[in-house]
């Protein structure tokens, strides 16, 4: 039974979390982190100066309470955002099963298998920081290296703490959100439930999302300054904004799969169907279009704001393909981007948009109704 | 009625079933076969949501030719099903009324028979196996469909609302002449469904026995 449970917690959450957050994860520990610490600049950096800059990074976090402060506040989002899944996943009626034989063991027992569940969600921020801790220790930093040890290892026990004493609750039944009740007298067409999803379910995902694009709109505009052709410096911001929005356009597909099964038996045509769930975008994207509107006039976000549907629908159309896969999906998207990149640097951008929306539409009335992920 | 035109399911390369040239008559039908002998992925490929090799057609109205035409005249109920859970009972309906194009008035009657009126307004979060299985039921009856296909219909339902659901089936069928695939593993009681006939699934064929 003890082992069984272990098996069974490992495969619902850990596998669970890491499947779910793939997107998140790649971004946050691939994409920023290897980033900043071993990417090589071009210009006239000397390879020391690379090396300094890359170790400065690393010690500081040892050595600063400051950045030190930052990451700890990370860690403490990380955890707080593993709390969420589990607390999420622990109430779906497939889970139901674990509050009449997981909670029959002893609570020190529950207390540790939780404990172990968060250690392995935990290993991606592991990693980063033995790697910070053995740079403090050869460099004497002992004091700062074991207190974020100990902070991460902190967190670890009061997320289990917190998972004990909910699942040993008994259930309760939970009050409609604030959506619910404030949108019970509107209309809600079929095509924009999915926004609705995202305003009830989906906040934190969003808000990160939000937070992503405005952290890539900064550093484009840091990096890029010298750029003088503006229209490139410009589509390639619309590009990494759609490339933010990758998690929810991911997290839209099973939304639709889940909750909208019944969809295709609709009397819709393929093309209502293609283009009317992008109307959920325009929700999902309204602070960015109205960024662009405001800055830099109706025609040129006109002409963004194109580009960036055209990219996502064409994503969109890539889910098809692989049955829904998060890492065939991410494996694409990040091939498209790496190609909108090169388009838009040979001054090429604005052509992205027929040739997106050709393949996307070519992609989608292929391949519509061939994902089959429905049971038998 | 219903006429399969070389049809073929597969997953994966593995196939599931085959059909090659079968017209269904008019009727009710209840499709027996164990369990993953393909009555569900049946059901699916006739609603038009799941692909397969070949064709399938109500009447002259081809699925693959005429999707939207098709589509208005085949609904589909099914065996689990899961909605929106910010959706009220009530909003789910309208949204199907005006894909099916539903006469109005035609979901207050259905909602009143079904005995769901007291929740019909209660987000779908807060409902029951059995209240969704009867919102899905209420479903696939909206508009003017030919044919109604129900998976599993008779699960988590009561014995009143079951009443229901073979009253309803009996009017249409008799009355607007609507055909009707049910597939179950309870029995179905054929002397509450009248000229109920069986189709089986085995080998990954269909056999009619009537």
């Amino acid at each position: 039974m003890f082992l069984l449970s272990n098996t069974a917690l490992r495969k619902i959450f850990v596998d669970g979390f890491y499947r779910t957050h793939a997107g998140m994860l790649v971004f946050v520990f691939v994409m920023l982190i290897s980033y900043c610490l071993f990417i090589n600049t071009l210009g006239t950096v000397m390879p020391d100066q690379i090396d300094f800059w890359q170790f400065f990074f690393t010690i500081s976090l040892v050595s600063n309470p400051l950045i030190m402060a930052f990451y700890l506040i990370a860690s403490a989002l990380y955890a707080y955002k593993s709390l969420k899944y589990l607390l999420n996943q622990l109430i779906l009626p497939q889970q139901e099963f674990l509050y009449y034989s997981f909670t029959s063991t002893s609570k020190k027992q529950q207390f540790f298998y939780w404990c172990v569940v968060l250690a392995h969600i935990f290993i991606p921020v592991w990693c980063y920081t033995l790697y910070a801790i053995m740079i403090g220790i050869v460099f004497g930093y002992y004091l700062i290296s074991i207190g974020i040890l100990f902070f991460q290892l902190l967190l670890i026990i009061a997320g289990a703490y917190i998972i004990l004493k909910k699942s040993n609750r008994l259930i309760e039944s939970s009050k409609p959100n604030w959506l619910i009740r404030v949108s019970r007298k509107w209309n809600k067409p079929v095509f924009l439930l999915y926004s609705f999803q995202v305003f009830n379910q989906f906040k934190l995902a969003y808000l990160l999302t939000k937070l992503l694009s405005w952290i890539l709109i900064s550093s484009i505009f840091m990096l890029f300054s010298d750029i003088e052709d503006n229209a490139r410096l410009l589509m390639l911001i619309t590009s990494c904004i759609v490339l933010a929005h990758v998690v929810l356009i991911y997290q839209e597909r099973i939304f639709n799969d889940r909750y909208l099964s019944f969809l295709p038996n609709f009397p819709f045509s393929k093309p209502k169907v293609f283009f009317s769930f992008c109307l959920n975008y325009l929700i999902l994207l309204l602070p960015e279009i109205c960024w662009m509107a405001t800055r830099f006039g109706l025609i040129t976000s006109f002409e963004l704001a194109a580009l960036a549907f055209s990219a996502i629908l064409l994503f969109r159309s890539l889910l098809l393909l692989n049955g829904g896969q998060v890492k065939g999906f991410l494996i694409g998207v990040f091939g498209l981007f790496f190609l909108f990149y090169l388009f838009i640097m040979f001054g090429l951008g604005l052509m992205l948009i027929p040739i997106n929306l050709v393949m996307a539409w070519a992609v989608f009335k292929r391949n519509y109704l061939n994902d089959n992920s429905f049971g038998i | 009625m219903l006429h399969f035109n070389q049809f073929e399911k597969s997953y994966f390369d593995h196939l599931v079933l085959k059909i090659d040239n079968i017209k269904l008559p008019e009727g009710i039908f209840w499709i027996k076969g164990n369990n993953g002998s393909g009555k569900s992925t049946l059901l699916k490929a006739i609603a038009g949501i799941l692909s397969f090799q070949g064709d399938i057609a109500i009447g002259t109205v081809y699925l693959k030719n005429h999707g939207v035409a098709y589509r208005k005249l085949v609904n589909f109920a099914a065996a689990e099903p899961l909605f929106p859970e910010f959706l009220t009972g009530l909003e789910m309906v309208d949204i199907f009324a005006k894909a099916k194009d539903a006469i109005t008035g035609q979901e207050e009657s259905l909602i009143n028979e079904m005995g769901m009126k007291p929740y019909i307004h209660h987000p779908l979060g807060s409902y029951s196996s059995g209240m969704l299985k009867k919102l899905s039921l209420v479903l696939a009856f909206l508009g003017k469909p030919k044919l109604i296909l129900l998976d599993e219909p008779l699960n988590t339902i009561d014995i009143e609302s079951l009443a229901t659901l073979y009253h309803w089936i009996n009017e249409k069928y008799q009355n607007e002449k609507i055909s009707f695939l049910l597939s179950s593993h309870q029995p179905l009681d054929a002397l509450k469904l009248p000229g109920l006939k069986q189709v089986y699934i085995e080998d990954k064929e269909i056999k009619l026995n009537f």
